[in-house]
C-alpha cells in the first residue's frame, strides 16, 4: 500500500517534469526552431533533471525513509556478506530476547494480571491485622465486626464478603467436589461483573430458610451442563440439597482470585447462622470493598484505622488489638512473589546484557575490518552520523532478525514454564501466553538491544580520525580506546556471569540439601486420595466415623492394597488442624501465649502406610474405641520440647478448641493420655521448622474432611478406579479429589524451590556459554589482530611459549577483574536473593559460603583460561615470514 | 537576448514562495506556466531556475499553502496544475506586507541623505 503510492509519487514527479519539458520545447517550435533543436535546447534551459528530481524529492520530507532504504538495504548486504558472523550474532541474541520474553510474559500474567472485574484498581481486601504479632496481618474478619465496619465507614461504595466451601456434586455421570464460596448478595455489584446468564443474586436470596439457589461458573456450565441455557431455573444436587441455578457467569470471571489452589466454580448467597451473624470471635469473613471515587487507598486506611479504634474500645473482650488492613485487590496473592519475579526480571536482563556485550564485541571486531570501507565513505564525503546511523540501523536490524528467532524461543519457554510451573503456588502461571503485550515487549526489546550494542562501535567511530585511518594504508590495526571498550564488555560478561553463576549455586545447593533431609516418612507407592462429607448428609460424627471405617474396609479388599488408613491429611498435604493445648501442672511463663500443635485424627495403619515410625510405647489398635479411654500419640518434638526430661508415655495432655474457630475463647478441655511416640515428620515442608504433633484415633475424635492413604505393592495408580467403583456403592454422591501420590505431593510442596533452582540454573549456564563465547573470540580475535607483533616478537628470538604466555597473561587479566568485580557484587546479589525467596516461599536459603565463591571463581578462571588457551594455540604457530608479510 | 540571461538577479531566500503565491493568486497553472508568467511579468529580469521552482512547488504543497491536481489540457496533455490555498492567502498576505516592510527598510539604508533632509 505504502510502497504504491511511494511509486505513484515518483510517477507523477517524472511526468511532471515531463511536460514541462514538453511545453518549453513547443514553445520553442512555435518561435521557428527545429523540433530536435527545440528539445535539446529545453533540455539544456531545463538542467540536470535526476538533479532537480532528488532536490524535489527531499521536499517531501521522506529523505530519512529514502535512506533508511537504503541502509537496511546495505545492511542486508553486509550480514548476508558474513553469514558466520550473522549466525551466531543472531542466535546469541535470539537466547537473550527469548529468555527474556518468556520471564516478561511471565511476568505479565502474574504481577500485571488484569483481575476479570470492572475497574479493578479500585478494588480493595480488607484483612485483619493481629497487631501482637506481626506475622498475622492477613486474617478474616468476624461477621459482627464486618457489618460494622460497613455501619461507620464513609470511604467505600460498597461493601462484599465471601467466605470459602465445597460442594459435593451430585447426578450426572459421576459425582464431582468443586470449589465454591458463600458470597454476599452485593458481591457481584461491587465487582461490577453481571452474569451471562440469568440474574445475579439479590438481597432476598440470603435470607435463611428461602429456596437455596447457585450461580455456576463458565468452566463448570460447559462442562456439566454442555453450555445448555436451560439450566437457569433447572436444579444441581449438592451436599445433598438442591440449588435453583439462577445465573452463569461469563468466561474468564474468578473470585475470589489468590490464595487458591483451583477456581471456585459455583457461588451460593453467603448464608450466615443468627449466632454466626453476631459473633465478633469466629474469624470467618473475607471481605473487599470498592473505594469511593476520589479517595485515595491511604485515606481508607486511615478512616478504617478509626472505625478499628473505636471497635477495641467498645469490645474489648473480641476486638482489642484487631485493627483493619487494606490492600489493593490486585495485590491478593501475588505481592508475596513480587521481589522473586523482580529478581528472575532482573537475572535474565543480566544474560541479555551479555549476550549484548557479545555481539558489540563482534561488531567492534568486524568494524576493524570494515575500517577501510567506512574510511572510505568517510573519505567521499559521508557524514559521520550518516555513518553512525547506518552501524545503528545494521544493528537493529541484526536484532528484529534475531527477535524472530527469539520470539520462537520464548514460545518453547512459555510452554516449559507452563509445564513447570509451580502452579500450586503461582496459578497465574497458567494464564502465561504470548499476548500482543508480550510481543511488543519482545520486539521493542530488540530494537533497544539493536541500539544498544551497536552503540559502542559507532562511538569508536565517531572519534577514529580519517587521517590517521587512510595513512595506515588499510592495515587493520586496534585504537587503544577501541580496544579498552572490547576489554571493558568481557570483564563485565565475567562479572555478571559470576553474579549468576553464585546465584544459582545458592538456590541450586539448597534445594539439593533440603531435598536430601529425610522428611520422616516413606513416599513409596502411597497414593492419597481426599473426600469431604457433607453436613447436610453426614450430620453426626458417628455418621463420619462409620464411613470412613466402611471405606476403609472397602479398601483392604482391593487387591494390590497392603495397607490402607485414613487420617485428617497425609504428610505435607497441609490437612491437620492446628490446636490449642495446655499440658497439666505445667506453669506456663506467658498464660496468654497458647501451647500449638499440629492435630491428626488417624486411624490405626496410618503410621503403618506412610511409613512412620513408632518409637516408644503402642501404636492405635482396635481397642482405642469411642468409648474406651482418650488416648494420643506425640511427636519426637512434642516430647523433647515438653516432657523434657522424662517418659512421656502415661502423661496427660489437655486439648483446647482449633485456633481458627475461636480466637480469644475457650473452648473443649479434653484429657488425653499419651501412648506412644512417633518420629518427627516434615508436616511444612523439608525447609520448615518440625511442629509438635498430636494424633488421636479417628474413632475417638471423627473427622469429615478426610484423606485415604493407601500403600500398594506397585505403582498405585492403578487402582483409582477401582475405589471410585467401590465409593459408588457405599453412596453414589460422594466424590473424591486431588487423587495424588504422596510422591507428587512431596514435589508440589517444593515446586516452587525447584522451580527457582532450575531457572537460575538455565540463565547461569547460558551466561557461562555466553561469556566463553565473548573470550573466545576476544582473544581469537586479538591473537590474528597482532599477527605481525608475534612475527617480529618470534623473528628477534622470543619463544613460542612466551608468545602464548603473553596471550595467556591478557586473558588472566581480564578474567580476574571481572571475577574480583563479580565477588564485590555477589555479595549483596546472594543477600536480596536470600530476602526475596525469604518473603515469596519462607525459605531461609542456606548461606552460599565462602566454599560456593570459591569453587565459582575457580571454575570460572578454569574455564576461561582454557578457552583463552585453545584460542591462543594459534599465536604459537605463527611463522615469522608469513607474519612479516601478512597483509 | 544573451545579456538579459547576464541581467539576471539571483533570488533572495524565501522570495520565490512569495512570487509563486502571487503569481497563483490570479489563477491556477502549471509549473511551466508559472515560471513564464514570473519572468514576463518581472520584465525578463527574473528566471526562475527549474531547479529551484520544483524543490519550492513541492514544498509549499506539503507546507498546504498551495494544492496540486492533474487536468488535462486542449491539446489532451496532462498538466499538474497548482492552486492556491486559504491557508496560502493568508500567508501570502502576512508575506506581502513583510516584503514591503523589508523593501522600505532598505530603500532607507540606500537612500539616508535624501531622507535626512526631507525631514
Amino acid at each position: 500500500m505504502k510502497l504504491r503510492f511511494w511509486r505513484r509519487r515518483e510517477e507523477d514527479l517524472d511526468e511532471e517534469l515531463q511536460s514541462h519539458l514538453q511545453m518549453a520545447a513547443q514553445e520553442r517550435v512555435e518561435r521557428g526552431e527545429s523540433p530536435a533543436h527545440a528539445e535539446q535546447a529545453a533540455r539544456r534551459e531545463f538542467g540536470n533533471i535526476d538533479l532537480i528530481k532528488e532536490i524535489t524529492r527531499d521536499m517531501w520530507g521522506w529523505r530519512w525513509l529514502v535512506d533508511l532504504r537504503e541502509d537496511a538495504r546495505f545492511g542486508l548486504r553486509m550480514l548476508r556478506k558474513s553469514p558466520g558472523f550473522t549466525t551466531v550474532a543472531i542466535l546469541t541474541l535470539a537466547l537473550g530476547i527469548g529468555a527474556n520474553t518468556t520471564i516478561f510474559s511471565a511476568d505479565n500474567s502474574v504481577l500485571l494480571r488484569e483481575l476479570p472485574y470492572k475497574d479493578p484498581g479500585r478494588l480493595v481486601q480488607i484483612l485483619q491485622k493481629y497487631f501482637p504479632n506481626p506475622g498475622e496481618d492477613r486474617m478474616p474478619v468476624s461477621p459482627a465486626t464486618y457489618f460494622d465496619w460497613q455501619a461507620r465507614s464513609q470511604s467505600f461504595d460498597g461493601f462484599a464478603a465471601s467466605r470459602l466451601a465445597t460442594l459435593n456434586l451430585g447426578g450426572g455421570d459421576h459425582p464431582e467436589r468443586v470449589r465454591s464460596a458463600e458470597v454476599s448478595a452485593s458481591t457481584f455489584n461491587v465487582l461490577g461483573v453481571s452474569p451471562v446468564l440469568g440474574r445475579s443474586f439479590e438481597h432476598a436470596d440470603e435470607k435463611k430458610g428461602g429456596a437455596s439457589v447457585a450461580i455456576l461458573n463458565y468452566e463448570l456450565w460447559q462442562r456439566r451442563f454442555r453450555g445448555d441455557t436451560q439450566v437457569i431455573g433447572s436444579t444441581i444436587k449438592a451436599n445433598n440439597n438442591l440449588y435453583a441455578v439462577v445465573g452463569v457467569m461469563p468466561l474468564g470471571f474468578r473470585f475470589p482470585v489468590g490464595w487458591l489452589r483451583t477456581d471456585v466454580e459455583v457461588w451460593t448467597p453467603l448464608n450466615l447462622g443468627d449466632s454466626e451473624r453476631n459473633s465478633r470471635s469466629t474469624i470467618i469473613l473475607d471481605v473487599i470493598a470498592r473505594l469511593r471515587p476520589g479517595v485515595t487507598l491511604a485515606q481508607a486506611q486511615a478512616e478504617m484505622d478509626i472505625v478499628a479504634r473505636q471497635l477495641s474500645q467498645q469490645y474489648p473482650e473480641t476486638n482489642k488489638d484487631w485493627g483493619a488492613n487494606l490492600m489493593p485487590l490486585q495485590d491478593r496473592g501475588i505481592s508475596d512473589f513480587r521481589p522473586l519475579f523482580l529478581l528472575v526480571s532482573l537475572a535474565v536482563g543480566l544474560v541479555l546484557l551479555i549476550a549484548c556485550a557479545n555481539v558489540a564485541n563482534m561488531l567492534l571486531a568486524r568494524g576493524i575490518q570494515r575500517q577501510r570501507e567506512l574510511t572510505t565513505r568517510l573519505a567521499v564525503g559521508a557524514s559521520r552520523t550518516r555513518l553512525v546511523r547506518q552501524l545503528l540501523t545494521e544493528g537493529v536490524m541484526l536484532a528484529i532478525l534475531a527477535s524472530v528467532a527469539g520470539l520462537v524461543l520464548a514460545r518453547w519457554g512459555i510452554q516449559i514454564i507452563v509445564a513447570l510451573a509451580p502452579a500450586a503456588d503461582i496459578p497465574e502461571l497458567k494464564n502465561m501466553a504470548l499476548n500482543s503485550r508480550v510481543l511488543v515487549f519482545g520486539v521493542g526489546l530488540s530494537v533497544l538491544t539493536g541500539v544498544v550494542f551497536s552503540i559502542f562501535p559507532a562511538l569508536t567511530l565517531s572519534r577514529f580520525s580519517l587521517r590517521d585511518a587512510l595513512q595506515e594504508g588499510g592495515r587493520s590495526s586496534e585504537s587503544v580506546r577501541r580496544t579498552r571498550i572490547k576489554d571493558a564488555l568481557v570483564v563485565g560478561e565475567l562479572m555478571m556471569t559470576l553474579i549468576l553463576l553464585v546465584c544459582a549455586g545458592t538456590v541450586g545447593r539448597s534445594f539439593l540439601t533440603y531435598m536430601a533431609i529425610d522428611p520422616g516418612f516413606s513416599p513409596t507407592n502411597v497414593l492419597v486420595m481426599k473426600l469431604v462429607l457433607p453436613l447436610e448428609k453426614y450430620k453426626e460424627p458417628e455418621q463420619w466415623a462409620a464411613f470412613f471405617r466402611q471405606f476403609e474396609e472397602e479398601i483392604k479388599t482391593i487387591p494390590g492394597v497392603v495397607v490402607a488408613a485414613v487420617g485428617s491429611g497425609a504428610p505435607m498435604e497441609g490437612g491437620g488442624d492446628v490446636l490449642r493445648y495446655d499440658i497439666p501442672g505445667e506453669i506456663k511463663p506467658n498464660p496468654k501465649q497458647p501451647h500449638l500443635a499440629e492435630y491428626f485424627r488417624v486411624s490405626d495403619e496410618y503410621f503403618l502406610a506412610n511409613g512412620i515410625h513408632l518409637k516408644r510405647g503402642r501404636s492405635f489398635d482396635a481397642d482405642d474405641r469411642a468409648e474406651a479411654p482418650r488416648v494420643a500419640i506425640i511427636n519426637e518434638d512434642f516430647a523433647r520440647h515438653k516432657f523434657t526430661g522424662k517418659d512421656p508415655i502415661g502423661e496427660w495432655i489437655i486439648l483446647r478448641g482449633d485456633v481458627n474457630n475461636s480466637i480469644n475463647g475457650e473452648r473443649g478441655g479434653r484429657r488425653v493420655q499419651v501412648v506412644g511416640v512417633v518420629n518427627d515428620t516434615k508436616e511444612y515442608g523439608l525447609y520448615h521448622m518440625t511442629p509438635s504433633m498430636i494424633y488421636v484415633p479417628v474413632s475417638q475424635d471423627p473427622g469429615r474432611v478426610m484423606s485415604v492413604v493407601l500403600k500398594s505393592l506397585a505403582e498405585p495408580g492403578g487402582v483409582v478406579a477401582e475405589i471410585r467403583r467401590r465409593l459408588s456403592k457405599i453412596d453414589p454422591d460422594q466424590p473424591l479429589f486431588n487423587v495424588r501420590t504422596e510422591g507428587q505431593i512431596v514435589r508440589e510442596n517444593h515446586a516452587l524451590l525447584r522451580f527457582n533452582a532450575w531457572l537460575f540454573g538455565t540463565f547461569a549456564v547460558t551466561a557461562l556459554v555466553l561469556a566463553t563465547t565473548g573470550i573466545y573470540s576476544l582473544i581469537a580475535y586479538g591473537v590474528s589482530a597482532r599477527t605481525q607483533e608475534f612475527g617480529i616478537r618470534l623473528a628477534l628470538g622470543a619463544t613460542p611459549r612466551q608468545i602464548l604466555r603473553l596471550v595467556l597473561r591478557q586473558a588472566a587479566s581480564l578474567t580476574g577483574t571481572g571475577v574480583v568485580l563479580g565477588l564485590l557484587l555477589a555479595v549483596p546479589a546472594t543477600k536480596l536473593l536470600a530476602r526475596s525467596l525469604k518473603s515469596s516461599m519462607y525459605l531461609d536459603l542456606l548461606g552460599s559460603g565462602p566454599a560456593l565463591f570459591a569453587t565459582v571463581s575457580a571454575g570460572i578462571l578454569i574455564i576461561a583460561l582454557l578457552t583463552a588457551f585453545i584460542a591462543a594455540r594459534r599465536a604459537m604457530r605463527v611463522d615469522p615470514m608469513v607474519a612479516l608479510r601478512y597483509e | 537576448m544573451k545579456d538579459r540571461y547576464q541581467n539576471r538577479i539571483e533570488l533572495l531566500q524565501g522570495t520565490l514562495d512569495l512570487l509563486i503565491l502571487q503569481t497563483l493568486q490570479w489563477g491556477p497553472r502549471h509549473g511551466y506556466a508559472l515560471s513564464h508568467s514570473i519572468r514576463t511579468n518581472s520584465g525578463e529580469i527574473l528566471k526562475v531556475d527549474t531547479g529551484s521552482l520544483y524543490p519550492a512547488l513541492h514544498r509549499l504543497e506539503r507546507a498546504k499553502l498551495i494544492e496540486a491536481e492533474w487536468k488535462v489540457s486542449e491539446n489532451n496533455q496532462r498538466k499538474r496544475v497548482y492552486r492556491l490555498t486559504a491557508k496560502g492567502k493568508k500567508h501570502l498576505v502576512s508575506e506581502r506586507s513583510r516584503w514591503a516592510q523589508l523593501s522600505e527598510a532598505i530603500a532607507g539604508v540606500l537612500n539616508p541623505v535624501k531622507s535626512e533632509g526631507e525631514s
